[in-house]
């Protein structure tokens, strides 16, 4: 599934690291979702959602 | 070549190997452990006594609970993603060595040749099981 979250990473000017750190998840999760590989629980998409204030279909396209 | 990756602090890299190499350890102190309980009444001279008998059970079958149990609370404290990489190479694991087994007894039907030795079981698994988990690992990273 395609998604926005490397682009909205970017412009909050967070690293993957600290980004991982603020939803409590692994480094190589946030790896995985950047790169399309993996597609995140409904939780973990609701927290980045939460984390970015945007809807979840505005991030993780179909 | 540019890869959109940033580096990882050294307390994170530090930590995430530590915990990398003490399951590897304890896995692969399971394996260890049942090989020794399945050969340990061979090589002590057990007989073939009621008591004797149910040592010689017991113990693979105590060290299998205890793997599974350990197995199953490692892979419940992992976050999403491991947990993914680690039920997803499990599941590999399983079907892999249910069909390698299946096949080679069926094989040894025909053809006479020996059981497959209960004694590899675990340490095959837990062997496949990592190299399975790595190679998803770098397939989804």
């Amino acid at each position: 599934m395609k998604n926005r979250v490397k682009e909205l990473r970017k412009d909050n000017g967070w690293t993957q690291g600290r980004l991982a750190e603020l939803l409590g998840v692994s480094r190589q999760n946030i790896i995985a979702i950047e790169k399309e590989k993996y597609d995140p629980s409904l939780s973990l998409a609701l927290k980045i959602a939460r984390l970015f204030s945007e809807h979840v279909e505005d991030i993780f396209l179909e | 070549m540019e890869t959109g990756l940033e580096s990882e602090t050294q307390a994170s890299i530090a930590k995430r190997r530590k915990e990398k190499w003490r399951h590897t350890f304890t896995q692969f102190v399971f394996a260890g452990l049942f090989a020794a309980s399945m050969l340990f009444p061979e090589a002590l001279s057990l007989g073939s006594g009621t008591g004797a008998k149910l040592l010689s059970a017991g113990l693979p079958i105590l060290v299998l609970t205890a793997w599974t149990w350990a197995l199953v609370a490692h892979i419940r404290k992992l976050e999403e993603f491991e947990q993914t990489l680690a039920v997803n190479s499990l599941a590999i694991t399983f079907g892999a060595l249910l069909w390698a087994i299946t096949c080679y007894e069926i094989i040894t039907i025909f053809w006479q040749g020996p059981s497959f030795p209960a004694v590899l079981l675990v340490p095959v698994a837990i062997v496949i099981w990592h190299v399975i988990w790595e190679f998803l690992r770098h397939r989804f990273i």
